[in-house]
């Protein structure tokens, strides 16, 4: 099996795009419809690879799941993936440890290359 | 209410009038009734004549009574007119007093009417100024929503054009292995038919094979016998060496015994030398003759053979030259095949290449439609605020305040908070002839 990265999204059409481009390549792909979910998925011991994420979102945003999440996995790549412009936004979540920002839609090359970047050994 | 009060003295007179009309009637009727059975028994008349003379009777006492009723009827308008005369001056005054009172009430009723009438002025002048902002509200999000079907349309057509490139990549590829599989079909029987061919020449090369190695077994037999009879030979070249030794020890022995006998063996001596020298020279020829015999036999194994075998292997050697031939043809085949089979591996590589990318970029397309869910959310929140704005409008209208209205100016820039894309900014900005405050930032960016 290859690398896991958790997908955190509330749009399953985005889940499934992104999952189908990533099965493409090998990887397992773990979703989440909200950084609460996603949050609580960590919390119960999953160990992903990589983590791509929305910002707006209900019950939990990105940029509070970066927040939350990054003290427990302080060295995983989180790329968060929006169709947030909002510069502010953007600075915020590098701040909280955000490894890169891609504003949708995103071609699934693209994608692949900014993964092949920030994922050590693929 | 003096009108009122005349209405009803002119009601009273009437009921008077048909009273008194009533009664007298009444008597005359009361009378005849009465008076008729009375008159009958009494004068023994017919009713006819009864009647008349009971209504002339009345007639009589009505005509003494009238100038009576007539008084006492004149009496009653008398006073009724009085009544009235002292009923219009009471309603004189009080029409005034009351017509006053209206004014009053109507110059207060104008002037909350005015009041009223100023406010609906001023609500209707906020209303007019909001319709101004009504309309680029709506140019708004009529924008959006014309943006949204644009990111839709470019989506969709991204997606189609996409496929279309899958579909074109996968025909030219099912179209070339058509066209390669006639190719393969065409190279598979020419091989077909070398194969069977080579079968029916292997088979006949077999037989030959048989035959052959049956004659090369004879031919090996044959040489053998030569060579055994050639070798018989070089055993009287060893029995001559011998006589050649011994007789060379023998002219030895008689030099030895001449040079014994002195001057009598001189001659003896002579051809003991001459015997010694023959017996030499024998000797010489033998290993001679015995080298010879040693060069045929191994020529009779090497070059007769050889030359046997070639002599019977040029029929072997045509066939053999077909089979090669044919397999040679066959190898061109394969080769051929080969490189067709890489050129096919090589463009079904190129076109399964050609449709993952296609495949890839199509699976982030897909993505416009989060964008513009987020698009159409935004404009029915927008929406919904816009009802609340009506609603207010209305209840203003209602009330004449126009204190309940809200700006709609406000509820625009409040939606410009609210907005999470570029393209959304840009949109309101181009729409509201705002200057784009948005800031560029790459699409992808790594910290």
């Amino acid at each position: 099996m290859g690398k896991r990265i958790f997908i955190v999204d509330d749009s399953a059409v985005m889940i499934m795009s992104l999952k189908q481009i990533l099965d493409m390549e090998g990887f397992e792909v773990v979703s989440a419809k909200d950084g609460m979910e996603a949050l609580e998925k960590i919390k119960e011991g999953l160990k992903p690879d990589l983590i791509i994420t929305d910002v707006n979102m209900p019950r939990m945003g990105g940029l509070d799941f970066i927040k939350n999440v990054r003290p427990i996995l302080k060295f995983v790549p989180i790329l968060v993936l929006t169709t947030e412009s909002d510069i502010e936004k953007r600075t915020e979540a590098k701040n909280m440890g955000a490894t890169g920002w891609l504003v949708k839609p995103v071609g699934g090359e693209d994608l692949l290359k900014v993964i092949n970047q920030v994922l050590p050994g693929v | 209410m003096g009108e009122n009060k005349n209405k009803t003295s002119t009601s009273n007179l009437g009921i008077f009038l048909f009273v008194v009309s009533f009664i007298s009637a009444a008597a005359v009727g009361a009378f005849s009734w009465i008076a008729m059975p009375i008159t009958q028994k009494m004068f023994h008349i017919s009713p006819e004549i009864t009647h008349a003379v009971l209504i002339g009777i009345a007639v009589f006492i009505f005509s003494i009574i009238q100038p009576y009723i007539l008084k006492l009827v004149s009496r009653k308008i008398e006073l009724f007119h009085e009544n009235i005369r002292k009923k219009q001056e009471i309603g004189s005054n009080v029409i005034q007093e009351n017509l006053r009172q209206e004014l009053t009430d109507i110059k207060e009723e104008y002037s909350k009417k005015d009041q009223e009438l100023n406010r609906i002025r001023r609500t209707c002048t906020v209303v007019s100024d909001e319709l101004v902002s009504v309309s680029r509200f709506m140019e708004i999000m009529r924008g959006h929503l014309q943006t949204a079907n644009d990111n839709t349309e470019e989506g969709v057509m991204g997606i189609i054009t996409a496929l279309e490139n899958i579909r074109d990549s996968s025909s030219g590829l099912l179209e070339k292995l058509k066209t390669d599989k006639d190719m393969a079909l065409s190279f598979s029987h020419k091989n077909k038919e070398h194969l069977e061919q080579n079968a029916e020449l292997i088979g006949r090369v077999k037989e030959f094979m048989t035959q052959r190695t049956k004659q090369i077994l004879e031919d090996t037999k044959k040489v053998e016998t030569v060579v055994d009879e050639v070798r018989k030979l070089t055993s009287f070249t060893h029995f001559i060496q011998d006589v050649a030794d011994q007789t060379n020890l023998l002219a030895f022995n008689a030099s030895v015994e001449a040079a014994h006998a002195g001057n009598a063996g001189r001659g003896f001596r002579v051809i003991a030398k001459r015997i010694r020298d023959l017996s030499n020279q024998i000797s010489t020829h033998i290993k001679e003759i015995e080298k010879q015999f040693t060069y045929i036999t191994e020529h009779i194994e090497t070059n007769i053979s050889t030359i046997v075998e070639t002599s019977r292997t040029a029929e072997e050697r045509r066939q053999m030259e077909e089979i090669a031939g044919s397999l040679i043809e066959m190898g061109e085949n394969f080769e051929q095949m080969d490189t067709f089979l890489m050129n096919i591996t090589s463009d079904s590589q190129k076109t399964m290449g050609q449709i993952y990318g296609e495949i890839l970029s199509t699976l982030g397309l897909i993505q416009f439609q989060d964008v513009t869910r987020q698009q159409i959310e935004q404009v029915t929140e927008s929406l919904k605020e816009f009802e609340a704005y009506c609603t207010g409008i209305k209840e203003s209208l209602a009330a004449s305040d126009p204190g309940m209205i809200n700006s709609l100016q406000e509820i625009i820039n409040k939606t410009r908070e609210t907005y999470v894309t570029t393209q959304q900014h840009l949109t309101h900005d181009a729409i509201s002839e705002d200057q784009n405050t948005s800031v560029k930032a790459p699409p992808i960016e790594l910290f």
